[in-house]
């Protein structure tokens, strides 16, 4: 999928949060076949440049984010501390208006992005599925737009299936990309139906029983979903359509 | 002396001394981190023009895992 001048040959997003090892981590990596990894800023303590290390090590491209931020001055600091860190213009915007849903801020994100963008980044706004709020994202000029499937963390997967095919409608160029909620399977071959681009994910690889084999599973399940689109579904109808024929049927008059 | 916050935590300093000498005291040159000043972003090619007043809020920041 294209994230602004950069073809990534995955379609999966991952998190870097909460492995249980930096080996898992590296793990889960390979078997997503991920070629991009969110990772945040914190406070310096003792240890955290052996996470920046690791996250050099697996050649991935870096996405950092702006969680946490509930103010737009915030936000934009973040990113740029993030800019300098990382070395890339890439910023995974959030900017969060309610703690209890880390439901992000229209009005934020939006001022966040005019002032990023001013500031020469490349901004990947985390947002609702609103379409309004995607249309806004769209006429700022972000080449990619992050709506969210459910709340952060949940595993609900698409809350809002219908809310979400109109934003691909109404948005048929830009690269969408479902941030958040995903917890099965299932959830991506949906995301990808409805004509997405990909999915980014963290918690649903890390919370489930084995990380590792979740995450060959979330490749596997790309790949199927994927070649299943290629192949062209049939279309739904309403009624049956019996598929054996009639022809030759016994006691039939 | 001053005091200031630095990553929320007081912090006593001598007088005149700028932001480039007080990273310099409290970490190493060679981790990798960044500063935000009173929530404002600095640059590194600026440590050494800015300097530190009582009360400021530094902030200083590496990578972190995050989703």
């Amino acid at each position: 999928m294209k994230l602004y001048n950069i073809n990534l040959k995955s379609n999966i997003i991952l998190g870097s949060s909460r492995y249980p090892s930096p080996q898992v981590f590296q793990n889960c990596i390979k078997r997503t076949g991920t070629k991009m990894i969110t990772v945040a800023v914190r406070r310096l303590v003792p240890g955290s440049e052996d996470f920046l290390k690791i996250i050099k090590k697996t050649k991935c491209h870096i996405l950092p984010n702006t969680a946490g931020c509930f103010s737009v001055k915030e936000a934009v600091a973040t990113a740029e501390m993030a800019r300098e860190l990382f070395k890339t213009n890439l910023i995974k915007l959030e900017v969060i208006e309610n703690k209890k849903t880390l439901k992000p801020s229209m009005r934020g994100t939006i001022k966040a992005t005019e002032r990023l963008i001013d500031k020469g980044f490349k901004v990947l706004p985390y947002i609702t599925d609103n379409l309004n709020f995607a249309k806004e994202m769209e006429s700022l000029g972000c080449e990619v737009i992050m709506p969210w499937g459910s709340h952060i963390g949940s595993g609900r997967g698409l809350d809002n299936l219908s809310k979400l095919k109109i934003i691909r409608e109404e948005i048929p160029d830009k690269t969408l990309i479902v941030d958040a909620g995903i917890g099965r399977i299932s959830h991506i071959c949906q995301v990808m139906e409805l004509g997405f681009d990909g999915v980014l994910l963290n918690s649903a690889v890390v919370s489930s029983k084995s990380p590792e084999k979740f995450a060959e599973a979330l490749s596997l399940g790309m790949k199927a979903v994927q070649t299943s689109i290629k192949a062209g579904p049939m279309e739904q109808r309403a009624f049956a359509t019996a598929s054996t024929s009639n022809k030759g049927k016994p006691f039939s008059k | 002396m001053i005091t200031i916050s630095l990553n929320g935590e007081e912090v006593t300093l001598s007088n005149d001394i700028n932001l480039y000498d007080f990273l310099r005291e409290k970490f190493s040159f060679k981790m990798s981190f960044a500063v935000a000043l009173n929530g404002e972003f600095v640059s590194k090619s600026k440590y050494k023009r800015i300097g530190i007043n009582p009360g400021d809020e530094i902030e200083v920041v590496s990578a972190h895992p995050g989703g």
